[in-house]
Protein backbone atom coordinates (compact mmCIF):
# COMPACT_ATOMS: atom_id res chain seq x y z
CA UNK A 1 0.00 0.00 0.00
CA UNK A 2 1.53 3.32 -1.01
CA UNK A 3 1.47 6.18 1.46
CA UNK A 4 -1.20 8.81 1.11
CA UNK A 5 1.29 11.59 0.60
CA UNK A 6 0.02 12.61 -2.80
CA UNK A 7 -3.56 13.26 -1.74
CA UNK A 8 -2.45 16.70 -0.57
CA UNK A 9 -1.64 17.89 -4.08
CA UNK A 10 -3.63 19.84 -6.63
CA UNK A 11 -4.57 16.68 -8.51
CA UNK A 12 -5.33 14.83 -5.28
CA UNK A 13 -7.58 17.63 -4.06
CA UNK A 14 -9.41 17.75 -7.38
CA UNK A 15 -10.01 14.03 -7.18
CA UNK A 16 -11.28 14.27 -3.61
CA UNK A 17 -13.60 17.13 -4.46
CA UNK A 18 -15.01 15.24 -7.46
CA UNK A 19 -15.59 12.16 -5.33
CA UNK A 20 -17.26 14.27 -2.64
CA UNK A 21 -19.58 15.77 -5.26
CA UNK A 22 -20.54 12.35 -6.59
CA UNK A 23 -21.17 11.11 -3.06
CA UNK A 24 -23.35 14.14 -2.37
CA UNK A 25 -25.60 13.25 -5.29
CA UNK A 26 -25.68 9.63 -4.11
CA UNK A 27 -24.08 8.49 -7.31
CA UNK A 28 -21.15 6.89 -5.55
CA UNK A 29 -21.11 4.85 -2.34
CA UNK A 30 -18.47 6.08 0.21
CA UNK A 31 -16.70 2.69 0.27
CA UNK A 32 -16.10 2.96 -3.46
CA UNK A 33 -14.73 6.51 -3.01
CA UNK A 34 -12.22 5.13 -0.48
CA UNK A 35 -11.17 2.46 -2.97
CA UNK A 36 -10.73 5.10 -5.66
CA UNK A 37 -8.44 7.10 -3.40
CA UNK A 38 -6.37 4.04 -2.52
CA UNK A 39 -6.03 3.21 -6.19
CA UNK A 40 -5.02 6.83 -6.81
CA UNK A 41 -2.23 6.51 -4.22
CA UNK A 42 -0.86 3.43 -5.94
CA UNK A 43 -1.21 4.88 -9.43
CA UNK A 44 0.45 8.20 -8.70
CA UNK A 45 3.38 6.54 -6.90
CA UNK A 46 3.90 4.18 -9.82
CA UNK A 47 3.56 6.97 -12.38
CA UNK A 48 6.06 9.24 -10.66
CA UNK A 49 8.48 6.39 -10.24
CA UNK A 50 8.25 4.96 -13.75
CA UNK A 51 6.77 7.44 -16.17
CA UNK A 52 8.35 10.75 -15.18
CA UNK A 53 11.64 11.28 -16.98
CA UNK A 54 12.38 15.00 -16.58
CA UNK A 55 14.95 16.04 -14.03
CA UNK A 56 14.82 19.30 -12.13
CA UNK A 57 17.49 20.44 -9.73
CA UNK A 58 17.10 23.10 -7.09
CA UNK A 59 19.33 25.02 -4.79
CA UNK A 60 18.26 26.86 -1.68
CA UNK A 61 19.76 29.86 0.05
CA UNK A 62 19.05 28.58 3.51
CA UNK A 63 17.55 25.59 5.25
CA UNK A 64 15.46 27.32 7.89
CA UNK A 65 14.19 24.31 9.77
CA UNK A 66 14.09 20.58 9.45
CA UNK A 67 12.00 18.00 11.21
CA UNK A 68 12.03 14.25 11.25
CA UNK A 69 9.17 12.45 12.96
CA UNK A 70 7.37 9.17 12.09
CA UNK A 71 9.76 8.69 9.18
CA UNK A 72 8.60 11.91 7.55
CA UNK A 73 11.05 14.68 6.75
CA UNK A 74 9.68 18.24 6.70
CA UNK A 75 12.09 20.83 5.38
CA UNK A 76 11.57 24.58 5.18
CA UNK A 77 13.85 26.38 2.74
CA UNK A 78 14.17 30.00 1.66
CA UNK A 79 15.58 31.53 -1.47
CA UNK A 80 15.07 28.50 -3.68
CA UNK A 81 16.05 28.43 -7.33
CA UNK A 82 14.85 25.66 -9.62
CA UNK A 83 16.93 24.91 -12.67
CA UNK A 84 16.05 22.71 -15.59
CA UNK A 85 18.00 23.29 -18.78
CA UNK A 86 17.34 27.01 -18.56
CA UNK A 87 16.57 28.90 -15.35
CA UNK A 88 12.96 27.96 -14.68
CA UNK A 89 11.61 29.31 -11.38
CA UNK A 90 12.37 30.96 -8.11
CA UNK A 91 10.57 30.61 -4.82
CA UNK A 92 10.98 32.72 -1.70
CA UNK A 93 9.90 29.99 0.67
CA UNK A 94 9.51 26.30 0.04
CA UNK A 95 8.25 23.41 2.13
CA UNK A 96 9.30 19.87 1.35
CA UNK A 97 7.46 16.91 2.86
CA UNK A 98 9.33 13.73 2.12
CA UNK A 99 8.66 10.10 2.97
CA UNK A 100 10.73 7.01 2.52
CA UNK A 101 10.19 5.66 -0.99
CA UNK A 102 11.15 2.13 -0.13
CA UNK A 103 9.04 1.63 3.00
CA UNK A 104 5.62 0.09 2.41
CA UNK A 105 3.17 0.91 5.20
CA UNK B 1 74.91 18.61 37.52
CA UNK B 2 71.39 17.51 38.11
CA UNK B 3 69.64 15.98 35.16
CA UNK B 4 67.45 18.59 33.57
CA UNK B 5 63.93 17.32 33.36
CA UNK B 6 61.88 19.60 31.12
CA UNK B 7 58.93 20.43 33.25
CA UNK B 8 55.76 21.45 31.54
CA UNK B 9 54.11 24.52 32.96
CA UNK B 10 50.73 25.29 31.61
CA UNK B 11 49.17 28.63 30.85
CA UNK B 12 45.43 28.28 30.85
CA UNK B 13 43.83 30.75 28.48
CA UNK B 14 40.12 31.03 28.78
CA UNK B 15 38.20 34.17 27.96
CA UNK B 16 41.31 36.22 27.59
CA UNK B 17 42.62 35.87 31.13
CA UNK B 18 46.00 34.24 31.49
CA UNK B 19 46.81 32.44 34.71
CA UNK B 20 50.15 30.80 35.22
CA UNK B 21 49.29 27.39 36.61
CA UNK B 22 52.45 25.90 37.98
CA UNK B 23 55.40 28.22 38.28
CA UNK B 24 58.24 26.16 39.68
CA UNK B 25 61.22 28.36 40.45
CA UNK B 26 64.68 26.86 40.36
CA UNK B 27 63.87 24.19 37.79
CA UNK B 28 64.29 24.43 34.07
CA UNK B 29 60.92 25.21 32.57
CA UNK B 30 61.01 23.07 29.48
CA UNK B 31 57.82 24.03 27.78
CA UNK B 32 55.04 26.55 27.98
CA UNK B 33 51.69 25.15 27.06
CA UNK B 34 49.00 27.30 25.55
CA UNK B 35 45.48 26.00 25.87
CA UNK B 36 43.69 27.16 22.77
CA UNK B 37 39.97 27.13 22.27
CA UNK B 38 38.44 27.67 18.92
CA UNK B 39 36.27 30.59 19.95
CA UNK B 40 38.73 33.19 21.14
CA UNK B 41 41.00 34.74 18.59
CA UNK B 42 42.91 37.17 20.75
CA UNK B 43 44.44 34.29 22.69
CA UNK B 44 47.34 33.92 20.29
CA UNK B 45 48.70 37.28 21.31
CA UNK B 46 48.12 36.52 24.99
CA UNK B 47 49.92 33.24 24.51
CA UNK B 48 52.83 35.05 22.98
CA UNK B 49 52.93 37.59 25.82
CA UNK B 50 52.74 34.91 28.47
CA UNK B 51 55.39 32.85 26.73
CA UNK B 52 57.70 35.85 26.65
CA UNK B 53 57.00 36.49 30.30
CA UNK B 54 57.63 32.86 31.14
CA UNK B 55 60.84 32.63 29.18
CA UNK B 56 62.03 35.80 30.88
CA UNK B 57 61.28 34.34 34.32
CA UNK B 58 62.84 31.02 33.44
CA UNK B 59 65.96 32.64 32.06
CA UNK B 60 66.25 34.68 35.23
CA UNK B 61 65.83 31.56 37.35
CA UNK B 62 68.38 29.44 35.56
CA UNK B 63 71.84 30.71 34.99
CA UNK B 64 73.55 27.55 33.76
CA UNK B 65 70.83 25.73 31.77
CA UNK B 66 69.36 27.30 28.64
CA UNK B 67 65.64 26.52 28.91
CA UNK B 68 64.01 25.09 25.82
CA UNK B 69 60.83 27.11 25.20
CA UNK B 70 58.30 25.04 23.32
CA UNK B 71 54.72 26.04 22.81
CA UNK B 72 52.19 23.25 22.67
CA UNK B 73 48.63 24.16 21.71
CA UNK B 74 45.85 22.15 23.25
CA UNK B 75 42.70 22.22 21.13
CA UNK B 76 39.45 21.32 22.82
CA UNK B 77 37.49 19.39 20.24
CA UNK B 78 34.43 18.15 22.05
CA UNK B 79 32.75 19.08 25.31
CA UNK B 80 29.85 16.92 26.43
CA UNK B 81 27.54 18.19 29.12
CA UNK B 82 24.38 16.93 30.73
CA UNK B 83 21.57 18.64 32.59
CA UNK B 84 17.96 18.24 33.54
CA UNK B 85 14.90 20.42 32.99
CA UNK B 86 13.01 18.72 35.80
CA UNK B 87 9.82 18.10 33.89
CA UNK B 88 8.52 15.31 31.74
CA UNK B 89 8.95 16.01 28.04
CA UNK B 90 6.41 14.82 25.51
CA UNK B 91 8.85 13.77 22.80
CA UNK B 92 6.17 13.41 20.17
CA UNK B 93 4.89 16.93 20.81
CA UNK B 94 8.43 18.32 20.60
CA UNK B 95 9.04 16.37 17.40
CA UNK B 96 5.88 17.66 15.76
CA UNK B 97 6.10 21.27 16.90
CA UNK B 98 9.80 21.91 17.42
CA UNK B 99 12.27 23.27 14.89
CA UNK B 100 15.41 21.44 13.81
CA UNK B 101 14.42 18.24 15.56
CA UNK B 102 14.66 14.57 14.70
CA UNK B 103 12.76 11.90 16.55
CA UNK B 104 13.66 8.31 16.00
CA UNK B 105 11.54 6.02 18.07
CA UNK B 106 14.14 3.27 18.16
CA UNK B 107 16.46 5.56 20.12
CA UNK B 108 13.71 6.96 22.33
CA UNK B 109 15.09 10.49 22.18
CA UNK B 110 14.66 13.75 20.31
CA UNK B 111 17.78 15.25 18.75
CA UNK B 112 17.83 18.99 18.32
CA UNK B 113 20.69 20.82 16.67
CA UNK B 114 21.62 24.38 17.43
CA UNK B 115 23.53 26.50 14.95
CA UNK B 116 25.21 28.82 17.42
CA UNK B 117 26.97 27.43 19.46
CA UNK B 118 27.08 24.44 17.17
CA UNK B 119 25.77 21.58 19.24
CA UNK B 120 23.52 18.54 19.20
CA UNK B 121 21.13 18.23 22.13
CA UNK B 122 19.63 14.83 22.89
CA UNK B 123 16.49 14.95 24.97
CA UNK B 124 14.82 12.15 26.80
CA UNK B 125 11.26 12.07 28.02
CA UNK B 126 12.49 12.12 31.62
CA UNK B 127 13.71 15.66 31.09
CA UNK B 128 17.39 14.78 30.93
CA UNK B 129 19.26 16.47 28.13
CA UNK B 130 22.79 15.93 26.83
CA UNK B 131 24.64 18.49 24.68
CA UNK B 132 27.55 17.34 22.59
CA UNK B 133 29.92 18.83 20.04
CA UNK B 134 30.80 22.02 21.87
CA UNK B 135 34.22 23.60 21.97
CA UNK B 136 34.45 25.06 25.45
CA UNK B 137 32.91 24.86 28.90
CA UNK B 138 31.27 28.31 28.88
CA UNK B 139 29.83 27.53 25.44
CA UNK B 140 28.40 24.35 26.92
CA UNK B 141 26.61 26.34 29.61
CA UNK B 142 25.26 28.78 27.02
CA UNK B 143 24.07 26.00 24.73
CA UNK B 144 22.40 24.13 27.59
CA UNK B 145 20.58 27.25 28.72
CA UNK B 146 19.58 28.00 25.16
CA UNK B 147 18.00 24.58 24.78
CA UNK B 148 16.13 24.92 28.07
CA UNK B 149 14.99 28.40 27.05
CA UNK B 150 13.71 27.09 23.75
CA UNK B 151 11.64 24.48 25.52
CA UNK B 152 10.33 27.10 27.88
CA UNK B 153 9.55 29.82 25.37
CA UNK B 154 8.49 27.95 22.24
CA UNK B 155 6.98 24.81 23.64
CA UNK B 156 5.69 26.19 26.95
CA UNK B 157 7.30 23.72 29.30
CA UNK B 158 7.81 24.66 32.94
CA UNK B 159 11.53 24.09 32.76
CA UNK B 160 14.05 24.46 35.57
CA UNK B 161 17.73 24.38 34.74
CA UNK B 162 19.21 21.77 37.06
CA UNK B 163 22.24 19.56 37.55
CA UNK B 164 24.36 21.06 34.83
CA UNK B 165 27.68 19.26 34.66
CA UNK B 166 30.35 18.81 32.04
CA UNK B 167 30.66 15.10 31.58
CA UNK B 168 33.51 14.72 29.15
CA UNK B 169 36.04 16.87 27.37
CA UNK B 170 38.09 15.75 24.40
CA UNK B 171 41.27 17.65 23.72
CA UNK B 172 44.04 17.10 21.22
CA UNK B 173 47.53 18.40 21.02
CA UNK B 174 50.57 17.77 18.90
CA UNK B 175 54.02 17.51 20.34
CA UNK B 176 56.77 19.18 18.34
CA UNK B 177 58.53 15.86 18.15
CA UNK B 178 57.73 12.27 17.24
CA UNK B 179 57.49 9.64 19.95
CA UNK B 180 58.92 6.15 20.24
CA UNK B 181 55.73 4.62 21.52
CA UNK B 182 56.96 1.05 21.76
CA UNK B 183 59.63 2.02 24.31
CA UNK B 184 57.23 4.45 26.01
CA UNK B 185 54.63 1.75 26.52
CA UNK B 186 57.24 -0.64 27.86
CA UNK B 187 58.39 1.79 30.50
CA UNK B 188 54.89 2.18 31.98
CA UNK B 189 53.37 -1.29 31.69
CA UNK B 190 50.59 -0.74 34.22
CA UNK B 191 49.47 2.65 33.00
CA UNK B 192 49.98 2.23 29.26
CA UNK B 193 48.30 -0.23 26.93
CA UNK B 194 49.70 -0.70 23.45
CA UNK B 195 48.23 -3.23 21.02
CA UNK B 196 49.54 -2.28 17.58
CA UNK B 197 47.23 -4.80 15.92
CA UNK B 198 44.17 -3.15 17.44
CA UNK B 199 45.01 0.53 17.52
CA UNK B 200 48.04 2.49 16.39
CA UNK B 201 48.26 4.52 19.60
CA UNK B 202 49.18 3.89 23.20
CA UNK B 203 46.29 4.20 25.65
CA UNK B 204 47.64 5.86 28.77
CA UNK B 205 45.43 6.31 31.78
CA UNK B 206 46.11 8.85 34.51
CA UNK B 207 44.07 7.87 37.52
CA UNK B 208 44.37 11.10 39.51
CA UNK B 209 42.93 13.26 36.71
CA UNK B 210 40.61 10.47 35.50
CA UNK B 211 42.06 11.10 32.07
CA UNK B 212 42.63 8.72 29.19
CA UNK B 213 45.28 9.75 26.72
CA UNK B 214 46.02 8.23 23.36
CA UNK B 215 49.61 8.79 22.36
CA UNK B 216 50.56 8.35 18.74
CA UNK B 217 53.95 7.94 17.18
CA UNK B 218 53.54 11.16 15.16
CA UNK B 219 53.52 13.09 18.41
CA UNK B 220 49.78 13.72 18.46
CA UNK B 221 48.04 13.10 21.73
CA UNK B 222 44.29 13.01 22.35
CA UNK B 223 42.96 13.33 25.89
CA UNK B 224 39.53 12.63 27.28
CA UNK B 225 38.95 13.88 30.79
CA UNK B 226 36.09 15.21 32.91
CA UNK B 227 37.03 18.87 32.53
CA UNK B 228 39.17 21.27 30.52
CA UNK B 229 41.45 21.81 33.50
CA UNK B 230 41.97 18.07 33.81
CA UNK B 231 42.86 17.87 30.11
CA UNK B 232 45.42 20.58 30.57
CA UNK B 233 46.94 18.98 33.67
CA UNK B 234 47.05 15.61 31.95
CA UNK B 235 49.04 17.08 29.06
CA UNK B 236 51.39 18.75 31.51
CA UNK B 237 51.79 15.47 33.33
CA UNK B 238 52.53 13.44 30.24
CA UNK B 239 54.85 15.92 28.60
CA UNK B 240 57.99 14.95 30.52
CA UNK B 241 57.11 11.27 30.25
CA UNK B 242 56.81 11.50 26.52
CA UNK B 243 59.71 13.89 26.09
CA UNK B 244 62.00 11.15 27.29
CA UNK B 245 61.13 9.11 24.21
CA UNK B 246 61.26 11.90 21.70
CA UNK B 247 62.61 11.27 18.27
CA UNK B 248 63.16 13.85 15.59
CA UNK B 249 60.56 14.08 12.89
CA UNK B 250 61.31 13.06 9.33
CA UNK B 251 60.51 15.47 6.51
CA UNK B 252 57.35 13.51 5.70
CA UNK B 253 56.11 13.84 9.29
CA UNK B 254 56.73 17.59 9.26
CA UNK B 255 54.81 18.01 6.02
CA UNK B 256 51.86 16.06 7.43
CA UNK B 257 51.79 18.15 10.61
CA UNK B 258 52.00 21.40 8.64
CA UNK B 259 49.13 20.32 6.43
CA UNK B 260 46.87 19.41 9.34
CA UNK B 261 47.69 22.67 11.10
CA UNK B 262 46.84 24.68 7.98
CA UNK B 263 43.51 22.89 7.71
CA UNK B 264 42.70 23.52 11.36
CA UNK B 265 43.72 27.18 11.54
CA UNK B 266 42.17 27.96 8.19
CA UNK B 267 38.77 26.88 9.42
CA UNK B 268 39.25 28.42 12.87
CA UNK B 269 39.81 31.94 11.51
CA UNK B 270 36.37 31.99 9.99
CA UNK B 271 34.50 31.05 13.14
CA UNK B 272 32.93 33.76 15.25
CA UNK B 273 32.41 33.94 18.92
CA UNK B 274 29.35 31.96 19.83
CA UNK B 275 29.16 32.84 23.46
CA UNK B 276 26.56 35.64 23.19
CA UNK B 277 23.90 34.63 25.62
CA UNK B 278 20.81 36.19 24.13
CA UNK B 279 17.51 35.07 22.69
CA UNK B 280 18.06 36.59 19.28
CA UNK B 281 17.91 33.29 17.48
CA UNK B 282 14.62 32.30 19.10
CA UNK B 283 11.84 34.16 17.36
Amino acid sequence: MAHQLYRNTTIGHCLQESLDELMQYDQLPPALAMKVLLQFDKAISAALANRVKSRLSFKAGKLNTYRFCDNVWTLLLTGVEFKEVQDVAKADRMKIVAMDGRAQV
Amino acid sequence: MALVQPLASGNVMTNGSATNCSAVPGKAAGAALGCDTAAAQQLSSDTQQAADHKSGAAAAGEAEEAPVEEEVDITINNVVCSFSVRCHLDLRYIAMNGDNVEYRRENGMVTMKLRKPYTTASMWSSGKITCTGLTSEPAAKVAARRVARYLQKRLNYQTRFCNFRVVNVLGTCTMPFAIKIADFSQKYPRLACYEPELHPGVTFRIKEFKATLKVFSTGSITVTAPSVAAVQRAIEHIFPLVNEFRKERTAADLAAVAASRARRYGSRDSSESDLDDDDSDID
